[in-house]
């Protein structure tokens, strides 16, 4: 059936021939019913249309629009206006007056969701014109009202492409203009429909990267969306809350429920770790990986994430590493390593203690420990990129690090391995996490092998033992996989060269006690960039 | 007040036992109280019970159970940190009236599960080595299979060669089920089902008791997990006396069994028959126990956002601690009850209503969006029928029931001083109120009245005085709003006419 509707349809075509647009209005007029002219619009909507026609066809397309009682019709009527406004070279101004009308009358919501749509495209097509595109916001806030969430999040996507964003001072009429903005969008925050809200956070978002500074007062406002029901919604606030966090950082605001205050990049800091152990493993890898480019938090916040003991408390600044080690003392939670430490001790003043709710405290472990191995290896991303830029929480994480090395999955395993290199610098290894990382040689993986060896290349080990354990390993690894040969050399010459005074000691040792060294080989290589040094 | 009333009858501020009775909205139902096997036990059909994954072991469930908008949530025992071979717990926000969770630790948190992972290793690995034996009491179902797969890897990875022993058909058994319930297990599993089932395992073999007196290294996992009897008792007592062995408790002992004992660090066990046995064998504790730690409750209520919490399965000390501790951070009122005691919950209840479509189109096309924080009025009428409630339009209501309908009209008089003629004054009424009354439909109309909206206005001389008119307003019951606005707006009088 198919096949003879095409035959048919080309043969119309050679026979009406002189335009694209006439073929289609005699098309469009022949159809008898809905499902003809459906039939008709998708086939046209296969060609391609030339730049000179497009408005001839925009014409005879609205001219149907009008006409038809069909919103399946209509539906495809305003999405194929859409397509054709992207035609490249076509300017669509001469029909944005038409498209805007065409939203007038129309009763079907997904019609009129289409529509704005297709109002968007122009619009997009047209950023050079501040008052088209004022315009169209115009058109969009009038719509924000419907009541099918389909327009109102069209709505929201297109005053987020489109809002005025120009910075205040060229003229103060506009940075009026960007404020509404802000406001019209916030307002839909508190939507009904979840997918509204989420569209609200995504216009603000779409938003910023176009270049508006968001406003401050929206903080409060998002932070309330971290706790909506709908997983969408809150991904979408824990980005926002990140933009902001990284346009206000040294604000300050106020801790709930206490006259303390507290820098707003520590707060939201805090309030993204909470979310790394949220209900919806989406969101939780959106706040793991989000929390790696929060490299202004205060430090003591950073470390709060690897302990899960700690809880809280730290929020108030000027107690903070005072009731820290109460905390530990008084052994308010126990750890579960011993027997018997889990009796509660004499109660400390529980008042002053506010627990779990807030804080950033465990972030990490949660994280590494998720279910979800896409959570985890967010975890370890941004574990990196923390430790990149801060030492002292490089060498603190790194046992968590090594830890990740025993993942169960090889992903995980890998990017671990990865990470580690990349902090290298910042670390040296004591031997017992020297152990653990060298068990890895044994991983059946070759890429996780080698992924090691790179990492050794650039490890700092802290005493004569852990090289001499280092390199009994490699040349068991050596004997195992014999292909690795030519990564164990380079792996091993880094190493020489980079602990010359731990290996010097080690070298007579070496050459008796392993013949394989006098192979002609790895003599070559090993022994001989140990004598360099 | 409706209310729900729990009353625990082996789990109250107590381990190991269980069972609680529950009453919800004039329904009993018997938690944890072990299954009724062969018999098809009647779940009455306003009763609603959706499960939840749990962790803990292989196939455990929370349970919601629901009557009409009342619900209470039931844990069980689960965990909200994932292992080796299961997931973490997890529910939805569905606010129950009350969450009865399990509170084994409730004064624990836990540190990283990987620390505890590579320290059981690490013990496993250099006992082995120096050729001690260890033995590790477990359960049969849960923490044995997720040390296993532990130790298997491990084995693997290190190429080691020391036997590794189970109790005698327990891992076939356990096989056979994590066989047909792959989908419960975690991701990892999951994943590498496709290639081989890790639950095949290839350096672990089946124990045989006659293999307690071979020489050198070996692991045995033996039930039970507290050392109060069975093969795990029969093991220790054969090894307790060599300091190169040791014992690995992975999890929670009750008071009084021969685990309990070592743990607290008594060296010498009075056996039956006065016999004394004496322990060299080291003595490590290691927290694996599948069930969430402080945190992980908090995590709990924080997801499901109860309106109460009820602890059970925990010393009441250790209860008492986490109750203070649940009650402070989400304002919620939090049970500990005893066995035999009851609690009382008052719930409040929604009651949920059917609106007829057409109803709910005619008033969103008046009001704007609903807001959520914001009550809406309606108008309405409510029809209560076979325990049901419908909001439908008056129109249909009188349709259903079969009545005649009856308009409620209101007339008033308004007089206004006016010498004009009739139609006149009409005419400046008309004015005036369209003037005023921009976004109603103000009417003149032929016969000499005025209609606003439905509200219909007539004017007529006074009879004994001309230059008195008196305005007749009428307007029915559904106007009384713009009715009375109007009469009041009138009693004003007319501005004075400019012409």
């Amino acid at each position: 059936l198919q096949q003879q509707h095409e035959d048919l349809s080309s043969k119309k075509l050679r026979l009406t021939k002189p335009s694209k647009s006439a073929a289609l209005h005699v098309d469009l007029c022949k159809a008898t019913s809905p499902a003809d002219a459906l039939q008709y619009l998708l086939q046209f909507a296969r060609k391609p249309v030339e730049v000179e026609s497009v408005e001839g066809v925009v014409r005879i397309l609205l001219e149907h629009y009008y006409k038809e009682n069909d919103a399946s019709v209509r539906l495809k009527i305003a999405s194929l206006l859409g397509l054709l406004s992207k035609t490249a070279g076509f300017s669509p101004d001469c029909i944005m007056d038409d498209a805007i009308n065409t939203l007038q009358n129309e009763k079907s919501h997904q019609v009129l969701a289409q529509l704005l749509d297709t109002l968007l495209v122009i619009g997009t097509k047209l950023t050079e014109n501040p008052s088209v595109r004022m315009r169209l916001v115009e058109v969009a806030c009038k719509h924000l009202t419907d009541s099918s969430h389909g327009v109102r999040n069209k709505c929201l996507q297109l005053i987020g492409c489109l809002g005025p964003v120009e910075k205040g001072g060229a003229k103060e009429v506009e940075s009026q203009a960007a404020k509404d903005v802000q406001k019209i969008i916030g307002d839909h925050f508190n939507d009904q429909d979840p997918r509204v809200r989420t569209a609200a956070i995504k216009a603000m978002l779409q938003l910023h990267e176009r270049g508006l500074k968001l406003q401050q007062a929206i903080y409060s406002q998002a932070c309330k969306l971290l706790a909506d029901d709908y997983e969408q919604v809150r991904s979408a606030a824990v980005q926002l809350i990140w933009v902001l966090s990284q346009l206000y950082p040294e604000s300050i605001v106020p801790i709930p429920s206490s006259n303390e205050e507290i820098r707003l990049v520590d707060d939201a800091f805090g309030k993204i770790c909470h979310m790394v152990s949220d209900g919806s493993w989406v969101v939780r890898v959106q706040a793991a990986k989000l929390l790696g480019s929060m490299q202004q938090v205060s430090s003591h916040f950073l470390e709060q994430t690897l302990d899960k003991k700690l809880m809280s408390d730290l929020r108030r600044k000027r107690t903070a590493h005072e009731r820290a080690k109460e905390l530990y003392s008084s052994g308010e939670f126990s750890s579960g390593r011993k027997w018997g430490d889990d009796a509660p001790k004499e109660e400390i003043d529980t008042g002053a203690v506010n627990l779990i709710e807030s804080g950033a405290c465990g972030a990490f472990v949660h994280g590494l420990e998720d279910e979800m191995y896409e959570v985890r290896i967010a975890a370890v991303e941004a574990l990196c990129m923390l430790a990149q830029s801060s030492p002292s929480f490089a060498e603190k994480c790194l046992d968590f690090l090594v830890d990740m090395f025993n993942d169960e999955i090889e992903e995980v395993r890998l990017q671990s391995i990865h990470t580690m290199r990349k902090i290298s610098n910042n670390i040296t290894l004591r031997e017992d996490q020297l152990d653990t990382v060298l068990a890895v040689l044994e991983d059946s993986s070759r890429d996780i092998r080698e992924a090691l060896h790179e990492l050794l290349c650039c490890t700092n080990v802290s005493t004569k033992e852990g090289i001499h354990l280092a390199l009994v390993e490699l040349l068991k690894n050596l004997t195992k996989y014999p292909t690795d040969r030519e990564s164990i050399w380079k792996c091993l010459k880094f190493l020489g060269s980079r602990h010359p005074t731990l290996v010097l000691p080690l070298v007579p040792e070496l050459l008796s006690t392993h013949p394989f060294f006098d192979t002609p080989e790895p003599d070559m290589d090993d022994p001989a960039c140990i004598f360099l040094m | 007040m409706p209310e729900i009333k729990v009353t625990p009858l082996g789990a109250g501020q107590d381990v190991g036992r269980s069972c609680i009775l529950v009453s919800i909205a004039g329904k009993n139902v018997m938690l944890d109280c072990g299954m009724h096997m062969g018999y098809n036990d009647d779940v009455d059909e306003e009763l609603e019970i959706k499960a939840y994954y749990a962790g803990h072991v292989l196939g455990a469930a929370m349970f919601q159970i629901k009557v009409g908008c009342e619900s209470v949530v039931y844990t069980g025992d689960y965990n909200m940190t994932p292992d080796r071979h299961l997931g973490a717990a997890w529910i939805d926000k569905c606010r129950p009236d009350l969450l009865i969770s399990e509170s084994t630790y409730a004064t624990t948190i836990r540190d990283s599960k990987r620390c505890r992972e590579r320290d059981f290793l690490k013990k496993v690995h250099e006992t082995v080595e120096r050729g001690g034996k260890v033995l590790i009491p477990v359960f049969a179902l849960g923490r044995a299979q997720e040390l296993c797969i532990l130790l298997e890897t491990f084995w693997e990875r290190m190429n080691l060669k020391a036997p590794i022993y189970f109790s005698t058909g327990l891992t076939e058994k356990a096989n056979h089920y994590y066989k047909l319930f792959i989908t419960w297990t975690n991701q990892k599993i999951r994943k590498t089902f496709v290639q081989r089932n890790m639950f095949e395992f290839k350096h672990i073999k089946a124990f045989d008791r006659a293999f307690a007196d071979n020489p050198g290294p070996m692991v045995v996992f033996a039930t039970p997990g507290m050392l109060h009897a069975g093969q795990s008792l029969q093991i220790f007592r054969k090894w307790a006396g060599n300091e190169k062995n040791m014992v690995i408790m992975p999890g929670y002992c009750v008071q009084g069994t021969v685990g309990h004992k070592i743990l607290s660090g008594q060296r010498k066990l009075e056996m039956e028959g006065r016999q004394i046995l004496e322990v060299k064998m080291q003595v490590e504790y290691m927290s694996f126990s599948a069930h969430a730690d402080a945190k992980g409750i908090m995590q709990l209520i924080r997801q499901a956002e109860p309106r109460n919490v009820l602890l059970v399965h925990g010393e009441a000390k250790k209860m008492e601690f986490l109750k203070q501790k649940i009650e402070q951070e989400f304002h919620v009122n939090c049970y500990m009850p005893a066995n035999g005691e009851t609690t009382t919950i008052f719930t409040n209840p929604s009651i949920p209503v059917d609106i007829s479509l057409g109803l709910l189109k005619r008033e969103t096309a008046i009001g704007l969006l609903p807001d959520v924080k914001k009550p809406k009025l309606m108008h309405g009428t409510l029809i209560m029928k076979d325990n049901s409630f419908r909001l439908v339009s008056p129109e249909q209501a009188l349709k259903e029931l079969g009545l005649a309908e009856h308009q409620l009209r209101f007339t008033c008089r308004v007089h206004i001083q006016d010498p004009r003629k009739e139609h006149e004054t009409v005419l400046r009424v008309y004015n005036h109120l369209k003037g005023i009354l921009k976004d109603y439909s103000v009417q003149h109309l032929p016969d000499g009245s005025i209609t606003v909206e439905s509200i219909l206005i007539q004017a007529t001389a006074h009879s004994e005085d001309q230059g008195t008119k008196v305005l007749l307003v009428s307007w029915t019951y559904q106007d009384e709003e713009l009715g009375s606005y109007l009469t009041s707006l009138l009693k004003k009088g007319l501005p004075q006419s400019t012409s």
